[in-house]
């Protein structure tokens, strides 16, 4: 199972045009200088992650970009105000002290989150939620950013020529697709996670876990199918949908028709070994032929029940392999496809 | 000047709160972890002084049969110092009460051997009054002596008409009554002698085992389930008798007490299989095919082995007294115990609707962890069996349940809703936190009906308030227990700490403490301590005869609210009150039930029988005949199999029976005890009333 927790960070409209006022503008592009770079860094480490970088090149870019954003943050504050305006500077310091915070603690949990986040669905959604909210701050911060550089354009009388550059633009793009594919990553997960609870109740032969397992799992594979009817198709592709479809499909079948073979086998056992334990007690001469009939019956049944048992875990680990195959390939076709390359 | 003062000051105090002591050092222990761990300690003051003073000496002598009035006031000086004894590691009050009354039972000791000389006369008109007010200590041995007269005459003729000296003593002559008063006289004797010998010559030595009491009375002003365990105790706990040579399907353990008791049950053996047999049921006799029963009040531990492993008898008749103090007998066959996966049994009551049946006696777990799965699991499987059969609805029996795993219960949960918080534990220091059913997804969803009564206990009663809260069950019976604490058990050893993992290492010289940590709400944020699970439909039972439940000890803990909300979606309410008056109008034209209520409120009034005993041979056998009429109506009454419902065995069940004569005897006795038990009958008519309902 691919990991594929990134966060979609973006800066918004912070690319500037400006072109007559030589003295505001070029302290305006003085600052911008200085924090160009972790838009560009950004990119880098959403791109990564979006296109199966291995974990540890993802890291790495994190730790990089943190890094940027703080020699960033100590050049802009080192710098003078502009003719007595320090409003305008102490913004940009203020907007990368958010931005480091929320890479460095935010972030920092968010990784934490992740690790643990596939063992439930309740942590799946709060990892999915923290990093929303970790989005938001940094939406929130820019927006100010905005409306300090607004001010200071009028009281300079700059005029501002803002424009989406290529990157934001990017930025935009790839934030649009992880929210389509989260939206569905969570539909998935759910049913994902009941059927990884029921292999390890299986694995135990814990009766009362499978079958609550197998309950969950039937109303989650049930609950998604339904949700994803009214998922419409992402520009047009419908890839993604068809992929969840295809693999709650599978789940949906395991739940209702497959694992009471399972159960059936374990209670079948227990009471052919009660049996078998009864019969053996019995002295060959005691055994009368009513009860070398019974437990003839009862090998024989046992021994079915075992092949159907055998049968059944075989074909559903088959299956469950190549659907969560399908499945990830689906997803890295979807965001190869619609997350813009470097 | 002033420094000769301090001085002086200094010494008296050292002398009253004496040298320190083993004793001393370990109620010293016992304060340290209580006021660490206990989930509400209290200070170590005088209020606590005076509680051991006179709790103390209520336990070793609770109707003043041994210590004089002059002994007590002599001991007065301590009432409120022992506090401060144990702040110093010290056990003046102990040592010195110790000491006297070891002469006053070795005094009573021959007062009895003199008392009894001479036969008593049972024709005089004269009584014995039970006091229930405090204790009157008397003034000297000539008030003693006939304070014990009187009671050795009372206990001669308790044995007479309880032992089993006459097939029918309330219906006997009074001529052949007589003639076994020498052989009752003869028991009384031996008995309150070997009472006072167990004291006296207890293999561990007489003061090492009082300090067993005086530390226990301790432990015992902070809660009633905080306890001490000397090593003495330990050493006896838990004495299994050995599977192979021993088939009966229990083990034994002696207390602190001298009392032999059930320590465990083997899971489908024969013990178990009755299903009248609880763990701490007290061993009164036991009765082999041949021969006279043995009283094993006067046996100890290793005595009541030898006669086990020496017998070779197929039958064995116990009689036992139960945790509510009702004493009942049990007739176990021995049977060769088998590795049985499946001891829960689940029957089908095959009536206008299939309700399946299932009784669990236990939340038993897998303790050695070997798979980690207990009794929610084997339910679980049942209920899958039962399942199968299609059944309409589902009785899950817990009476006489005394609780277990906590794991279990919360497991056993899960089966019953899809997911949630079934309870709220609070510790000293931690914040309250919500334990809850992992595992999403449940496995019946049917309707559903738990029996309790006042026996279940615990485990039963967090499970009960978590399906009565989430209104997934209807909860039939009478009031449970009210224990809603946790208890760990810890070694009083100075020098262990938790993060010591190395049992092997402790000290045992110490003892152990258990130690009530935690208290446990429902997800309302209430709790059922103190107060037990009210069920939802009341039905009354002869153990509201027996006084037994939490809130008669007066140390219990109080019943209260816990600060924490938690989220849980109850299903829709239950119809409860319509219930409750179909329920009445049927228990109203039950005949059975009417008459048991009858006796029950006869037996109530009947106050004379527990304020004073006649010593007279005629009364007191008037009065015997009396309460005896009045228990075998309420015992002996020919109950009748149900009409509503036939008893069946679910197909898997049915297959064994087949095959295994021993089991399908067993099974026999079974399906025919649910079929005659009214509780039941009952649960199946409030369960069937609201599936129709729906």
């Amino acid at each position: 199972m691919k990991k594929f927790g990134i966060l979609t960070l973006l800066l918004l409209g912070t690319g500037i045009l400006f072109a007559q006022y030589e003295g505001p503008g070029q302290y305006l592009d003085a600052i911008g200088e200085n924090y160009k770079n972790i838009q560009k860094e950004m990119w880098d480490y959403t791109s990564a992650a979006a296109h199966g970088k291995n974990a540890r090149t993802v890291d790495k870019k994190r730790v990089k970009l943190i890094q940027t954003t703080k020699e960033a943050k100590s050049k802009v504050r080192s710098m003078k105000g502009y003719e007595g305006n320090t409003a305008y500077r102490d913004s940009v310091v203020s907007f990368l002290n958010i931005y480091y915070l929320v890479l460095t603690q935010d972030y920092a949990k968010i990784v934490d989150m992740e690790d643990i986040a596939e063992q439930s669905y309740d942590l799946m959604e709060a990892y999915m939620l923290a990093k929303e909210e970790a989005n938001n701050k940094l939406t929130e911060a820019s927006e100010m950013l905005i409306a300090e550089q607004k001010k200071f354009a009028e009281q300079f009388d700059v005029e501002l020529v803002t424009t989406e550059d290529e990157l934001s633009e990017k930025m935009r793009v790839a934030d649009e697709v992880y929210d389509y594919y989260n939206k569905l990553y969570l539909i998935f997960f759910k049913s994902y996670v009941s059927d990884i609870y029921l292999s390890d109740a299986i694995a135990k032969g814990d009766v009362s876990a499978i079958e609550q397992n197998k309950s969950a799992l039937s109303m989650a594979s049930a609950d998604g199918l339904s949700k994803l009817k009214s998922v419409e198709p992402f520009k047009g592709d419908n890839s993604l949908v068809a992929a969840c479809q295809d693999i709650l499909k599978f789940y949906q079948d395991e739940a209702d028709n497959q694992v009471d073979k399972i159960t059936n086998y374990l209670i079948k056992t227990e009471n052919f070994n009660t049996i078998k334990a009864s019969f053996d007690q019995k002295k060959e001469k005691d055994r009368t032929q009513e009860d070398i009939d019974q437990y003839n019956n009862a090998v024989k049944e046992a021994n079915e029940a075992a092949q159907t048992y055998n049968s059944t875990n075989q074909t559903i680990f088959e299956n469950r392999k190549s659907k969560i195959a399908a499945w990830n390939e689906a997803v890295q076709s979807f965001t190869d496809k619609h997350v813009p390359k470097k | 000047m002033k420094q000769t003062l301090l001085a002086i000051t200094l010494l008296i105090t050292l002398s009253t709160l004496g040298q320190t002591t083993q004793v001393g050092k370990t109620s010293y222990r016992i304060d340290r972890l209580v006021q660490r761990y206990h989930y509400e300690s209290k200070p170590l003051d005088d209020s606590l002084s005076h509680y051991v003073f006179h709790e103390f000496i209520d336990v070793i002598d609770p109707s003043g049969y041994y210590l004089l009035k002059k002994d007590i006031e002599q001991l007065k000086k301590y009432e409120f110092e022992i506090d401060d004894q144990i702040k110093e590691s010290s056990s003046v009050f102990f040592d010195e009460l110790a000491d006297i009354y070891y002469k006053r039972l070795l005094a009573a000791d021959s007062l009895v051997d003199e008392i009894m000389s001479k036969p008593f006369d049972f024709e005089v008109k004269e009584n014995l009054v039970y006091e229930n007010e405090e204790v009157s200590f008397l003034e000297d041995y000539p008030a003693l002596k006939e304070r014990w007269r009187l009671w050795l005459k009372s206990s001669i003729l308790e044995e007479l008409f309880d032992g089993d000296y006459l097939e029918n003593p309330v219906t006997a002559p009074l001529d052949s009554l007589k003639l076994m008063l020498p052989e009752a006289s003869k028991t009384v004797q031996d008995y309150e002698k070997f009472e006072i010998s167990s004291y006296v010559n207890h293999p561990s030595g007489y003061k090492n085992y009082l300090a067993t009491y005086y530390l226990d009375v301790i432990a015992s002003y902070y809660d009633p389930h905080t306890t001490y365990f000397s090593n003495i105790d330990k050493e006896h706990f838990e004495a299994s008798l050995s599977k192979d040579n021993y088939a009966f399907g229990f083990s034994l353990r002696e207390d602190e007490k001298g009392q032999i008791l059930i320590a465990g049950l083997t899971p489908g053996g024969s013990a178990w299989m009755s299903n009248a047999i609880n763990q701490d049921d007290v061993i009164l006799k036991v009765e082999f095919d041949k021969g006279r029963p043995v009283d094993v009040t006067q046996l100890r531990l290793d005595d009541l082995m030898l006669i086990f492993e020496n017998t070779n008898s197929e039958r064995l008749i116990l009689t036992l007294k139960k945790a509510n103090g009702r004493v009942e007998e049990v007739e176990l066959l021995k049977s060769e115990i088998y590795v049985d996966d499946d001891v829960i049994k689940s029957v089908i009551l095959q009536g206008d609707k299939k309700i399946g049946y299932i009784t669990l006696p236990d939340f038993y777990t897998d303790w050695d962890q070997t798979t980690g799965l207990g009794c929610a699991n084997d339910v679980a499987k049942n209920i899958v069996k039962l399942k199968q059969e299609d059944i309409d609805g589902l009785i899950l029996d817990l009476r006489n349940n005394g609780g277990g795993s906590l794991k279990e219960a919360i497991d056993l949960a899960g089966i019953f809703i899809d997911a949630g918080p079934i309870t709220i534990e609070q510790g000293k220091y931690r914040e309250p936190k919500s334990i809850k059913d992992m595992n999403r997804g449940a496995i019946y969803l049917g309707p559903l009906v738990i029996m309790v009564n006042g026996l279940s206990a615990s485990a039963s009663e967090l499970f009960s308030a978590a399906m009565q809260d989430y209104n997934r069950a209807i909860i039939v019976g009478s009031k449970t227990y009210g224990k809603s604490t946790g208890q760990v058990v810890l070694p009083l050893d100075p020098t262990y700490s938790l993060t010591l993992d190395n049992m092997d290492e402790v000290d045992e010289s110490y003892g152990y403490l258990k130690l009530t940590r935690t208290k446990f709400y429902r997800v309302t944020k209430e709790t059922h301590q103190k107060e037990g699970v009210v069920p939802d439909i009341a039905l009354r039972d002869y153990y509201e005869l027996y006084e037994y439940s939490e809130a008669l000890n007066k140390m219990a803990l109080e019943k209260d609210q816990v600060d924490k909300k938690v989220y849980y979606t109850p299903f829709a309410e239950f119809p409860v009150s319509k219930l409750q008056s179909n329920s009445n109008f049927r228990m109203g034209m039950n005949i059975l039930y009417q008459q048991m209520c009858t006796v029950m409120d006869s037996i109530n009034n009947f106050t004379a029988y527990y304020e004073n005993s006649p010593l007279n041979l005629a009364d007191y056998q008037e009065n015997e005949r009396i309460i005896t009429n009045l228990y075998d109506q309420l015992f002996t009454e020919e109950l009748n199999v149900s009409e509503q419902f036939e008893v069946i065995n679910n197909k898997f069940d049915a297959e064994i029976m087949k095959i295994n004569e021993y089991r399908a005897e067993l099974n026999k006795e079974y399906l025919e005890n649910v079929s005659k038990d009214l509780y039941i009958s009952e649960a199946y008519n409030v369960l069937v009333d609201y599936i129709n309902s729906k």
